[in-house]
Formats: structure tokens, C-alpha cells, sequence
């Protein structure tokens, strides 16, 4: 169903080996465009580069069979919205899993993080976004990073904008309150 | 203060993204390269797994033939039950197979509408059932089911799979669409003020 590449030079995009549905020159470009501000985007949501890549390329796969019917200027938005509910349906699913398994969760578990190599200025607010709720966190991001209007994040959360508001609100007055507890400290 | 913060939060997460390098290989993404997930998995070991669980019923049920104190009318309306348990468990309602066939199998699975949907286009959607169903966006606009599904213990009715149905959405008009799908659901969607919108379904 899927194309096979065919073999070329390291880091080039050959031109995909049509078997059913084809990667078209126009979704091409956009894997090649967008592949890692989405990536990136993954991470400040999961803070896990493996999963943030495993949910990148999904969006792209989920995007590829539905290209027929997608309008080419809002794909990138669908791609968008597709790796937020990647991340989420993730979340969900590790939650149920720890629930029977009574596996630990992510935060309990410490491993490699990338947030380390940051300056401590920064990386103190990594870590204080990291303590908030997960709606706040998207919100966040979506605004602070992706330099979204409220608007799109609600189209791209599939949430009102009067909940973007307060979630932007809350996350913000908590990212305080945790800033200036560790200053205090 | 705000300002100060807001920027503090930019910068940060300016700096976090670009610790993430652009990845060394361009390959498209290919679905045998997608990991197994949990839910696939799942599904691949579910038949087996009922299998097993109804050999385990069948060696219980013969034990207690053999070592059980005559009884037999009871004897034989237990063998009869897990007879009809491994039945079961081979072949699941239509609806129940329907849903575990075409689940979501993977996080960027869910499909859904694309953001300017047309009129008399039936678009894939995996319809959001995890507690009941209530609704879906489309377009950017909440479609309210009409009625709402639920069992009345927040989850969707018999038959639906959880947490996604997977069907087609189709707007009929601007403000009103139906979902339906291969297990014959249908459903009634009309366009709804946001305030109409249900809470995050966690």
C-alpha cells in the first residue's frame, strides 16, 4: 500500500517508488518542511524524543492515506492537531496501562533528558511546565512556541476559546507560583 | 510581571526545541517502520489469549467433572457454558468486530474530518465514544448528538467500541451532519454553540 524507496545517496529523498497510494511531490515537500518543527513540537509535549518521532511519523502516515481529501493549505494544521492527539491517546493509553499493571509513571522515572542541557534559567521553567496539568501545557506551548492565536489552538485542541483563556490563565499564574517558590528556596 | 514571564517562557521553549536536531535520515515514514503499539498488540494476542482462557474453563470444568460428587445435571450445564464461552470468544458480535478491527491502531490513527469540510462528503472519523456518545467536532464547530448516547455510567452503549468508533461524518447541511458505519450505527449530529461542548473525556 505504502511506497518503497528506492536506494540513493544518504539524507536525499528519492523520488518514491509508486505502490497504491503515492507520497506526492506536494506531501513530500511538507514531510521535508515540516517534519522537524513537528518533532520539536512533540517533545515539548512528551519530553521523549523516541515517542515524539513514533507520533510525527504517524501524522505524516495518517495524513498520506487521507491526502485526497485534505486541503493542501490546512494540512499543516491537520498535522498539527494530529500530533496532539497522538500525544494524547498516548497519555491516556500509558494511564490505563498503569492502572492494571501498576507499572510507574513517566515523571517517576528518570532518564535521559534532553532539558538538562539547558541553561538553568531556562530549564528551571522546562521544569516547572512539566508540573502542570496537560491541557494547560498544550495551551502553553501551542501559544508560546508554535505563536498560535487562541483561535487555532482551539481549532487544533478541539476546545473552546474561552478554555484556551483559562488555560493559558492558570498555567501561567501556576508557571509563577512555581518560579517564584524556587527563588524563594 | 506577565510580560516578563511570557517571554521568559518563550525563550525557554525556544531553547528546549532547538535541542532537537533535524533527524539524520529523510525516509518517508513507511507503516512496516511504525512500532507495534499497545492497542495492535493487543489485538494480535486477544484470540489467542481467549483461547487459552476457554482450554483453562474446559480443564477446570473436566476436573471438577471427575473429582465433583455426581451432580450431574449441573456438570453438564457447566460443560455447556464454556462450550458456548469458546464459541463466543472465536467469533465476536458483528459490532464488537467491527470495532476491534478498525480501531485507531496507532496515536496519529485517529482520523478525523479535515478543518474545511464540504457538504455531501463522507469523511473517515474515529467517532469519540470513551464516554459516551456525545458528539465530534467538525470543522472547528461542535456537532451534539441528537440524542446523546450513554449508558448511564458515562460510557457509550453496547455494541460501540471505546474509546473510538471508526465510521464516516457527513454534513448534510452546514449546521447538521450523520456519522454512520459498517455496524449500522447512525447518528444524528446537529451543529451546537460552544458552551454545548462536553469537557476533556479523560
Amino acid at each position: 500500500m505504502l511506497v518503497a524507496l528506492s536506494a540513493g545517496e544518504a539524507g536525499v529523498v528519492d523520488q518514491p517508488v509508486a505502490v497504491g497510494t503515492e507520497w506526492d511531490g506536494a506531501l513530500i515537500d511538507l514531510y521535508r518542511a515540516q517534519r522537524l518543527p513537528l518533532l520539536r513540537l512533540a517533545v515539548l509535549l512528551t519530553d521523549d524524543p523516541g515517542t515524539a518521532e513514533d507520533v510525527v511519523q504517524d501524522a505524516f502516515l495518517a495524513l498520506q492515506r487521507r491526502w485526497h481529501a485534505v486541503d493542501p493549505a490546512a494540512a499543516t494544521g491537520y498535522l498539527r492537531t494530529s500530533v496532539v492527539n497522538g500525544v494524547r491517546t498516548l497519555y491516556r493509553r500509558s494511564r490505563v496501562a498503569r492502572r492494571h499493571l501498576h507499572t510507574a509513571a513517566p515523571e517517576d522515572v528518570s532518564s535521559a533528558d534532553l532539558a538538562v542541557l539547558l541553561t538553568e534559567e531556562y530549564r528551571e521553567v522546562v521544569e516547572a511546565l512539566r508540573t502542570l496539568p496537560r491541557r494547560q501545557r498544550e495551551v502553553l506551548v501551542l501559544r508560546y512556541w508554535s505563536e498560535l492565536s487562541e483561535a487555532e489552538i482551539a481549532a487544533a485542541l478541539g476546545i473552546a476559546r474561552g478554555t484556551v483563556k483559562s488555560s493559558a490563565s492558570r498555567g501561567l499564574a501556576s508557571l509563577q507560583k512555581h518560579l517564584g517558590d524556587r527563588r524563594v528556596r | 510581571m506577565s510580560d516578563e514571564l511570557e517571554q521568559r517562557l518563550r525563550s525557554s521553549l525556544r531553547a528546549y526545541a532547538d535541542l532537537v536536531d533535524a533527524p539524520t535520515g529523510e525516509d518517508l515514514p513507511a507503516r512496516s517502520a511504525t512500532p507495534a503499539t499497545p492497542r495492535a498488540a493487543l489485538r494480535r494476542w486477544r484470540g489467542a489469549t481467549l483461547v487459552a482462557a476457554a482450554t483453562a474453563a474446559v480443564v477446570a470444568a473436566s476436573v471438577w467433572l471427575v473429582t465433583g460428587d455426581g451432580n450431574e445435571p449441573v456438570a453438564a450445564t457447566s460443560a455447556g457454558s464454556v462450550e458456548s464461552g469458546a464459541e463466543g470468544s472465536a467469533e465476536l458480535p458483528e459490532s464488537d468486530t467491527w470495532a476491534a478491527a478498525e480501531a485507531p491502531a496507532g496515536p496519529g490513527d485517529v482520523l478525523a474530518p479535515p478543518p474545511s469540510p464540504e457538504v455531501g462528503v463522507a469523511y473517515p472519523l474515529d467517532l469519540l465514544t470513551h464516554c459516551g456518545v456525545l458528539g465530534t467536532d467538525i470543522g472547528g464547530v461542535w456537532f451534539a448528538a441528537d440524542p446523546p448516547l450513554v449508558d448511564g455510567a458515562g460510557n457509550p452503549p453496547p455494541g460501540w467500541g471505546n474509546p473510538y468508533q471508526r465510521g464516516t461524518v457527513t454534513l448534510l447541511t452546514s449546521g447538521e451532519a450523520v456519522f454512520g458505519d459498517e455496524a449500522a450505527h447512525e447518528v444524528r449530529l446537529r451543529a451546537a454553540d460552544e458552551s454545548a461542548r462536553p469537557g476533556p473525556c479523560d
